[in-house]
């Protein structure tokens, strides 16, 4: 078996990629009521080594690994650094530019933020299918299953469980890119997530009663709480724009809304903003 | 870089060869790489068309040349000079063909056998195009960085010249000019392209990895 993979090893290609970037969140806390709502803006960083091994006639296998930072202006206790390992396996439907694919993915990684209460294991996996259409239009959906576990429980309320930032859900997403010109693309995404959400506010007798898991948030503010919300659908519409200069750097603009609905009336949205520049040597 | 495509010239002579140099602009008056000029004579060719092996290669995922002009018949070979593999196929109508995944040289050349424009793909990296324009006639060049093409050695006679280009925003038809070749030959053409859209290969933010 060893030996069969050797030939495919040698043909494997490896990519590496620089990411730097702002992202600004409106309601960063996730906070329902706007006294408890606090924008941040962050600062990221990321570099990640890919490798791709061919797996058949028209399919390959991804390996992967990454590590990203990203350092928030004001709630310093939630900048982390976080590392990770990715895989994946994609393959044609068919020949050409036009044939249809399908993909599977999973990832694994830890994030180790300014705060305990904020450190994390993350896994993902997903599903999808995608097709382009022509030079321009290309397109994909599919879905996806997230979990996030909180390395460290730290109840402060007996009875609920300290662990407020683990989390689990489970999304349909689509997603599309135009190409208006010979560098600039425009990108539209929409997405549908089912599952737990951490909101973090100041003490309120509403949310604490939906609550599943409290702890305190120190990185928002000393008066800061946070709360693991069940059953929560978070409805997100994204859109924006790319431009390429050349093929190694991409400059990617992104404005995504946020709408949470959770029992109760515990609804909450946010708007993100992000600026990217991209560098694959 | 200018191409030659002179298959016929120790055939016909050169004692009554004429010179062609051809000028290709694009709209705004710069000049226009990589487009075909195509002589076709009037008079049928004295003597039968040689073809010969052409080349295009795959060098760092990209066709190299991008446009390759080729007289009918000719066969061609895709040697892939990267580390990793390709696929190359085309559809289009002059030439349907298909080289699975590869490395090195595939040991058969695809043969060309009819006339017009063979757009082929890498099935792995969808972002690699190119074009081979499978010339009905002998005399061709194909026009480099300064946008200058020179077909060398025409046999004396009427002509019909005509440019190609893969973003030609005008039919081929449309360029076609008449000449009288006697000696040499200056002939301009300003064309009208559409915009370049090419599948991207530029890093998407994010990606590869994300978790």
């Amino acid at each position: 078996m060893l030996g069969a993979a050797l030939p495919l090893a040698a043909h494997a290609q490896w990519t590496a990629q620089y990411d730097a970037g702002l992202a600004h969140e409106r309601n960063f806390s996730r906070a329902q009521q706007g006294a408890d709502r606090i924008s941040d803006t962050a600062i990221t960083l990321r570099a990640a080594l890919d490798r791709a091994l061919p797996a058949g006639e028209s399919a390959e296998i991804t390996v992967g690994a990454e590590a990203r930072l990203a350092r928030y202006t004001r709630s310093h206790g939630a900048s982390y650094a976080a590392v990770g390992l990715n895989g994946g396996w994609r393959t044609k439907l068919g020949l050409g530019r036009t044939a249809p694919w399908i993909a599977a993915d999973a990832s694994l990684g830890f994030e180790d933020a300014g705060e305990a209460v904020r450190d994390a294991l993350r896994s993902a996996v997903s599903l999808s299918a995608g097709r382009r259409f022509d030079e321009r239009l290309t397109t994909a959906a599919g879905f996806a299953y997230d979990r996030r576990e909180q390395r460290e429980d730290l109840p402060v309320v007996p009875g609920y469980g300290g662990k407020p930032f683990s989390l689990q859900g489970r999304t349909l997403f689509a997603r599309a890119s135009y190409a208006i010109g010979e560098r600039a693309s425009l990108t539209g995404s929409a997405a549908l997530r089912t599952g737990d959400v951490e909101s973090s506010t100041r003490r309120n007798f509403a949310i604490f009663t939906a609550a599943n898991a409290i702890a305190n948030d120190p990185a928002l503010g000393a008066d800061f709480i946070a709360y693991r919300l069940p059953g929560a659908r978070t409805r997100t519409i994204g859109g924006g724009v790319t431009w390429d200069f050349g093929r190694r750097v991409a400059l990617d603009a992104t404005l995504i809304r946020e709408d949470t609905r959770v029992a109760g009336g515990l609804d909450y949205d946010n708007v993100i903003f992000g600026v990217t520049l991209a560098y694959r040597p | 870089m200018m191409r030659f495509a002179l298959l016929l010239a120790a055939a016909t002579g050169g004692a009554c060869a004429a010179d062609l140099n051809a000028i290709v602009r694009d709209a705004r008056g710069q000049p226009v790489a990589d487009a075909v000029v195509i002589a076709v004579p009037e008079a049928p060719a004295k003597a039968p068309v040689r073809p010969r092996l052409e080349e295009v290669q795959q060098i760092d995922q990209e066709f190299v040349p991008r446009v390759k002009a080729v007289v009918v018949g000719s066969p061609v070979s895709f040697p892939n000079r990267d580390s990793v593999r390709h696929h190359v196929y085309s559809f289009s109508a002059a030439k349907r063909f298909d080289l699975p995944l590869y490395v090195g040289t595939p040991a058969k050349p695809v043969l060309f056998d009819t006339p017009g424009v063979v757009t082929v793909g890498c099935n792995i990296h969808d972002w690699m195009v190119g074009y081979i324009y499978v010339s009905e006639s002998p005399y061709f060049a194909t026009t480099d960085e300064k946008g200058g093409a020179h077909i060398g050695s025409l046999p004396a006679g009427a002509y019909t010249v005509r440019v190609w280009h893969p973003q030609l925003a005008v039919s081929e038809d449309s360029t076609r000019r008449r000449v009288e070749l006697g000696a040499a030959l200056d002939l301009e053409w300003q064309v009208a392209l559409k915009p370049e859209v090419r599948i991207r290969r530029a890093p998407t933010p994010g990606r590869p990895g994300r978790y």
